[in-house]
């Protein structure tokens, strides 16, 4: 149900030929969706419900940005037209109860530089909600750098970003970033649970204490994660896995819209990978969107619906199963992948 | 403590308030992997103490003091200064920054102390710290100050956690790093100046970096470690000071520093946490188990994967 609704979503954006009359369509029906998402946001218990909330209250930020020249901004021949055919076959029977879906992230020309490289070069792409993409590129390739710029947290030399159609300033509390697990010291002393309340500082309000309803959610969050029996453990005896699941528990309190994760998987076994990937998917489900850095080839078409093959600039964006071609790897990496076999079955 | 004056009573005070003020900012340059800073901007506190005095031409520890924090943020400014448009590295630009304001200080020294009555100004105290140079008026100030500042470390202690343990987090949370930074350097430059007098432009770091680590000996939370090394601090410098009562002119600052050295050796030997004697018996302990474990358990694990015995 939910992978229909959003697919169907992507149509009505995406549609390369029918760009303007979606435009229209949902131009006429915008203030339609904000009754009925209304209508149904009083029947709780049912995902799609929450995504039709969310959606609505992307609309007032992302009015503006409805006008601008949506349907030519995405490049014809990534597929979209394929998707949309697929879809045509199995009419989606809530099509017409549908918000009109802003990209949660809008990235154009974006560039950044260390000292001397150039790292970033015309960055440009778009993020629909209810995706799980995945950053993929060579070391080196600025995936990480991407997040930063991002986030602010590096200089932009130039380009725009929105997110929610509003700058990460205004949108700071519906972003989650899970930075890489070796850019904090584990030896800080504090236990697994001070490091999941964290998440919930904004919240909390500058100068107030944290009291105990906020320690059950993080403590919630632990369990989540498989590690309520380590709620109390200092931060640097556990093992990396460990540490890593605090990260995600620390990003789910924050209860985001759209996250961000670099390199959640990198290092960690297998049980932890699998839970890791189980939050991700949860919180796909939920109606978040998540753009996760990845470094394991192998587990892409397994984990992501989405896949960014980066390198110093967007070498392709789409669907997994149209981009995570062999051609488009082989222009990320440059030929390095001579040796491997077909990577799309 | 008896036997001690009102005065002294007073001076022992106000070296109990600076130094739990040094201990709990020195926990946050600890965190920030920036300990030298305080070294590097109590050294760069001289030129202005000096210059203080030579701008007035008596002794006004308030003025002196204002110059103490505008030289020493200008040794700020200028190791942030160096590193962001060279290549050169923070600790080599405070280096630098700490050698020559201290040069230059003393270069100014001994100028002003060869001006008329300037033999008799007093400012040599601020190289090692002369606590009963300090007059009551004085004293209520740097303690009403030392308060503020442990004041707004408990206010905003959550604020701090936050940020000395994951800055790009906290930002992302809309924690502003510039006024967290602001913050830092303000606190630092006003335990400095509120230290120098009792305990010296030299030895101001040790009260920064000693308590700290000593703490760390002995507590796994962020909360504990603040206040030990509060009490850690607070306890040097009173005990220092109290010492440096016993001799006449004798200088507070080294009694401090020594003082401070003596907690941190029981801490790093007997330290609960990470202390060297608790950590040895701990191995100890291990190993002692290892070795009774593998008189049985090796043979059965072995034996139950087949393998063959070595």
């Amino acid at each position: 149900m939910m992978r229909v609704w959003r697919k169907t979503g992507a149509t009505e954006t995406e549609r390369p030929d029918g760009g303007t009359e979606a435009k229209d369509r949902s131009g006429a029906r915008e203030p339609d969706d904000g009754t009925e998402a209304n209508n149904l946001g009083r029947k709780p218990g049912d995902g799609t419900e929450a995504k039709d909330r969310s959606g609505a209250r992307e609309q007032p930020a992302g009015g503006t940005v409805a006008n601008g020249p949506h349907g030519p901004k995405v490049p014809p021949g990534e597929g979209t037209e394929a998707q949309w055919r697929s879809d045509a076959g199995a009419p989606p029977p809530k099509a017409s109860a549908e918000p009109k879906r802003e990209p949660v992230l809008r990235v154009s020309g974006l560039a950044a530089a260390y000292r001397r490289n150039r790292v970033l070069e015309d960055v440009t792409f778009e993020i629909m909600p209810g995706t799980l993409t995945a950053v993929v590129g060579p070391n080196g390739a600025g995936k990480s750098t991407l997040l930063k710029t991002l986030l602010d947290l590096h200089p932009r030399l130039g380009g725009t970003v929105s997110f929610f159609g509003t700058t990460y300033r205004n949108a700071k509390r519906r972003v989650g970033y899970v930075p890489q697990r070796g850019s904090v010291d584990w030896d800080f002393p504090t236990d697994a649970l001070d490091v999941v309340m964290m998440g919930l500082y904004g919240r909390i309000g500058w100068l107030r204490r944290p009291g105990r309803r906020h320690r059950e959610l993080a403590m919630a969050a632990l369990e989540k994660m498989g590690m309520g029996a380590f709620a109390k453990r200092q931060i640097s005896e556990l093992s990396g896995g460990q540490q890593q699941r605090v990260f995600l528990a620390r990003a789910l309190v924050q209860d985001a819209d759209l996250y961000l994760l670099d390199e959640p998987l990198a290092g960690v076994d297998a049980a932890t990978e699998r839970a890791i990937m189980e939050l991700l998917k949860a919180l796909r489900s939920a109606g978040k969107t998540v753009m996760v850095v990845h470094h394991d080839l192998q587990t892409v078409e397994d984990y992501f619906d989405h896949v960014l093959l980066l390198n110093r600039t967007v070498v392709a964006h789409g669907p997994t199963a149209e981009v995570f071609t062999r051609d488009n790897l082989a222009r990320t990496y440059g030929g390095m992948l001579r040796g491997r076999e077909k990577v799309t079955g | 403590m008896t036997g001690l004056s009102h005065n002294a009573q007073w001076v022992l005070a106000s070296a109990l308030m600076l130094g739990a003020a040094a201990g709990t900012v020195g926990c946050f340059a600890y965190w920030k992997r920036q300990s030298l800073m305080g070294d590097a901007l109590a050294h760069a506190a001289l030129p202005g103490v000096v210059v203080g005095y030579a701008l007035l031409g008596f002794k006004s520890l308030p003025v002196m003091l204002a110059g103490a924090a505008a030289s020493a943020l200008l040794g700020a400014l200028a190791v942030a200064a160096i590193r962001a448009h060279s290549r050169i590295k923070e600790d080599t630009a405070m280096g630098i920054i700490l050698s020559v304001f201290i040069g230059l200080g003393i270069m100014l020294l001994a100028i002003v102390n060869r001006m008329p009555g300037g033999g008799k100004s007093g400012l040599d105290s601020f190289i090692f710290g002369q606590a009963a140079a300090m007059v009551r008026q004085d004293m209520l100030v740097m303690t009403a100050a030392a308060v503020v500042v442990l004041l707004v470390v408990l206010i905003s202690f959550k604020e701090w956690k936050l940020y000395l343990f994951d800055p790009a987090f906290a930002r992302g949370l809309g924690l502003s790093g510039r006024l967290m930074e602001a913050a830092w350097m303000t606190l630092l430059v006003a335990v400095i100046v509120i230290g120098i007098q009792a305990v010296g432009v030299i030895l101001m770091a040790a009260l920064l970096i000693i308590p700290p680590v000593s703490a760390r000996s002995w507590t796994n939370a962020f909360g504990r470690m603040l206040a030990l090394s509060a009490l850690f601090g607070g306890g040097a410098g009173a005990v220092g000071t109290w010492i440096s009562t016993l001799g006449d002119g004798w200088p507070t600052g080294p009694f401090i520093v020594i003082a401070a050295a003596g907690m941190f050796l029981v801490s790093l030997l007997f330290g609960v946490r990470k202390g060297l004697l608790v950590t040895a018996m701990l191995r100890r302990r291990q190993m002692r188990r290892l070795r009774t474990e593998r008189a049985g358990d090796v043979r059965r694990d072995a034996f139950a994967e087949g393998e063959a015995l070595p």
